[in-house]
């Protein structure tokens, strides 16, 4: 009992669900390897979005729904890889490189931003992140690019979207990848790369600006009597954030081969927002550990449920609507857990 | 000493110009946006006027739902796509069984009372679990909701809920994406067409009353100095109204360019159905309960000292803007002619609350003026951009993106300066 409290009722009925969807799968003989390594992918490409969380509630802006800002940086630098030609390896390196200045310059501007409106950031972020989206539609249509991978043949701006099949497409996927007999693919650089994200992020939590930024979102008061300047660690929270999202979509982009312009990044921060509270995370708590088993679970979720519901019945993409239910089902739960009286 | 006063008269009303700037600069700018996009658009001045007649006999309606809520401290209820789901079952129920015409608007208007009262009770208990975020808990739960939605008719229909015939696809599981409501004399516009009529004729009785309501007013209230110029000023507006509406649709006074403008109809019974919706808007506040709904939103604490069961009003007024958004939802479907079974409740919330923000109103404040102005400005902006995008850039899709950043910048820049004004207002404190 003590346990079913300590997890919440919707936690549990995902981590049932979850489990018992990859019974199901193995009881319908379905290519188990081959959904494991589908769900291994999308768990990494995901990470770091999700990660991003961290900082944004560690700092006490709460769940950070803007995120898309930084996934807008995260696409102009993938962008600008492709208008200048560098492929490979280099154009992931180029892209990260464009990125996260830009999203650190956004980020802190955005900071700035929220130390205006406290207590309402995350009705604001929302429309924020919304806001910069459908602006850059516009900026799709109207920026100078002229590689020919990008734009459309005739008609004027980019494409909706684009592939990355000639520059940094599975760059990542790729490295080291280890084969196994019965068809399911280890991403190693992936995972490693995901990995190696989160332990900077960790050995920064560790250091003395980490534990003050953590001090400033559990109790901004106390911290403004012991001398620590609160919008400052908010606002560093918020380009950490950023930062995170852009590397986030740089990732995201190459594993899945494609980058989506115009309005596919709109609800992009849901799903990243679900990860970390399906993990255990709260609008004031949030951890490491909350990342990845939330990523684990979540996008797990998604990729089998698809295959599973099709050997039972055809047509429809009930992925997609379990997506929806469970991702706002828990961002509500979340929300009636935070502020109920 | 005169001159001094003079000076102090000049600099106040400076002054409160200057504020009148500040305070209705989102409605200014919208204004100024506006006749910039109807003149970068050079759309025919008939189109132009009778697509705006049309979407503010259909939008309005669905914008003064937003208000209650507002009254009562909740803010603005992004939950109102739920009110236009239950629109939505309702109507696929109507169609489902062919009930015909202004019949099948009726049963329509029935069946989605129920549903929008349950659902708007959970949604009301819900908000009250999330409060001082109740916002964002509704924009999220419009979209829980929009995923049980489509699991019930993307998955459930023709499976578990015994549907079948052309509605359902043809493996059996889920409805068609659209669903044509013209046909088969169906539901599509009959209320639009119990009373249809030329604008100019409806605008000639419209001068007219406001004549006689004037005139009443001076001889009623006695009224004298600046007051009787006012109502006197009243009188002339009005009767110019109907002068003006004489000559354009009895003579041909309209230059060529504008001479189609004659022909402009309009839905006189669906718009009278707006106008008494708003006049009941208006009215309600004035009541008990709309006293009690005031209290509430205006300190929870004190309301709750005096005796009000503070919950169990946020529920009833979540419920009433649930209950009114599905009524809205059925008269801009009816509208349509069309059923986008699973896309035309989607962009409703969005919508709704920026043409509501734009016209001038706040988290906080919001009145039926600001409704009527806020969709006349949208829609117009909504009307003219894709042609004006494509005139001055060469793009049509330019302009649709444009009014979707518009909806989307005027909330997040109005629910920001909200969230500033508190924070500073608790400051002071």
């Amino acid at each position: 009992m003590n346990l079913v409290k300590r997890l919440g009722l919707p936690r549990i009925i995902i981590i049932v669900f979850f489990v018992l969807l990859w019974f199901v799968a193995g009881a319908k003989s379905l290519p188990v390897p081959l959904l494991m390594k589908d769900s291994l992918v999308r768990i990494g490409m995901n990470l770091i979005m999700v990660l991003a969380m961290v900082p944004a509630i560690r700092s006490g802006i709460g769940l950070n729904f803007a995120l898309p800002i930084g996934i807008i940086c995260g696409i102009l630098g993938g962008v600008m890889a492709i208008e200048f030609e560098i492929i490979g390896l280099a154009g992931f390196l180029y892209a990260l490189a464009i990125a996260i200045p830009l999203s650190v310059a956004f980020g802190w501007i955005y900071g700035i931003m929220l130390n205006r409106i406290k207590g309402s950031e995350m009705l604001v972020s929302t429309y924020v992140g919304f806001s910069i989206v459908s602006l850059f539609c516009i900026a799709w249509i109207v920026l100078p690019f002229t590689s020919d991978e990008m734009r459309w043949p005739i008609g004027e701006g980019l494409r909706t979207v684009v592939s990355l099949e000639s520059t940094f497409g599975g760059i990542l996927n790729k490295f080291w990848a280890i084969p196994f007999s019965n068809g399911f693919i280890f991403p190693t650089g992936l995972i490693l790369f995901g990995a190696f994200i989160c332990l900077v992020y960790y050995l920064f939590s560790q250091t003395r600006v980490g534990i003050a930024m953590k001090t400033v979102g559990d109790n901004p008061k106390f911290a403004a009597a012991t001398g620590l300047n609160v919008d400052r660690y908010r606002i560093l929270g918020t380009i950490l954030s950023t930062v995170l999202g852009a590397i986030g979509m740089v990732v995201f982009a190459q594993s899945f081969g494609y980058i989506q312009l115009y309005t596919a990044p709109l609800m992009m921060a849901f799903p990243a927002v679900a990860a970390i509270l399906i993990g255990g995370a709260t609008a004031k708590k949030a951890n490491i550990s909350f990342v990845i088993i939330g990523t684990i679970l979540f996008q797990g979720l998604l990729t089998i449920s698809l295959p599973v519901a099709s050997s039972f019945f055809e047509g429809g993409n009930i992925s997609e609507v379990i997506r929806m239910i469970v991702q706002n089902g828990i961002i509500l739960y979340a929300l009636a857990q935070g502020g109920g009286e | 000493m005169a001159e001094k006063t003079m000076v102090q008269t000049d600099q106040t009303r400076s002054k409160k110009v200057l504020r009148f700037i500040i305070d209705n600069s989102v409605t200014l700018l919208f204004v100024i946006i506006c006749i910039l996009g109807i003149v970068a658009s050079k759309e025919q001045p008939f189109i132009l006027v009778s697509m705006l007649l049309e979407r503010m006999t259909r939008n309005t309606f669905l914008v003064l739902a937003l208000l209650i809520p507002v009254v009562a401290g909740m803010g603005l209820n992004f939950s109102i796509t739920i009110g236009a789901m239950a629109a939505q079952i309702a109507i696929i129920f109507v169609a489902y069984f062919k009930i015909p015409s202004v019949g099948g608007l009726s049963v329509a208007f029935l069946v989605s009372t129920p549903i929008a009262l349950i659902l708007g009770m959970y949604i009301g208990k819900l908000l009250n679990r999330t409060r001082g975020q109740e916002m964002i808990a509704s924009m999220i739960t419009g979209f829980f909701a929009d995923g049980i939605y489509q699991m019930i008719f993307l998955f459930m229909a023709g499976t578990i809920i015994p549907m079948t015939g052309d509605f359902v696809l043809s493996n059996g599981m889920g409805l068609r994406n659209t669903i044509d409501l013209m046909k088969d004399n169906g539901m599509g516009k009959s209320m639009d067409k119990i009373i249809e009529l030329d604008f100019f004729l409806v605008t000639i009785f419209f001068g007219i009353a406001i004549v006689v309501y004037y005139l009443w007013k001076i001889n009623k209230d006695k009224l004298e100095g600046m007051e009787k110029n006012r109502k006197i000023g009243g009188v002339v507006i009005g009767a110019s109204l109907t002068i003006f509406s004489i000559l354009v649709e009895f003579t041909n006074v309209l230059p060529h360019k504008y001479a189609l403008l004659k022909t402009v109809k309009m839905s006189v019974f669906t718009a009278i159905v707006v106008g008494l919706f708003a006049a009941f808007n208006v009215i309600i506040l004035n009541t008990k309960l709309g006293q009690t709904l005031k209290t509430v939103g205006q300190d929870k604490h004190i309301a709750e000292v005096s005796g009000i069961k503070v919950k169990k009003i946020r529920v009833l007024a979540i419920m009433l803007s649930t209950l009114f958004a599905a009524w809205g939802q059925i008269i801009f479907i009816q509208n349509l002619g069309i059923l986008n079974t699973y896309g035309s409740h989607k962009q409703i919330a969005l919508f709704a609350v920026a043409a509501l923000l734009i016209g001038g109103a706040s988290v906080s404040k919001a009145t039926i003026g600001q409704a009527f102005l806020g969709v006349l400005l949208f829609h117009t902006l909504f009307i003219v951009s894709p042609k004006a995008g494509l005139n001055l850039f060469g793009d049509a899709q330019l302009g649709e993106y444009f009014r979707t950043f518009v909806a989307y910048g005027v909330i997040g820049v109005s629910l920001g300066l909200h969230a500033w004004k508190t924070m500073i207002m608790k400051r002071q404190e």
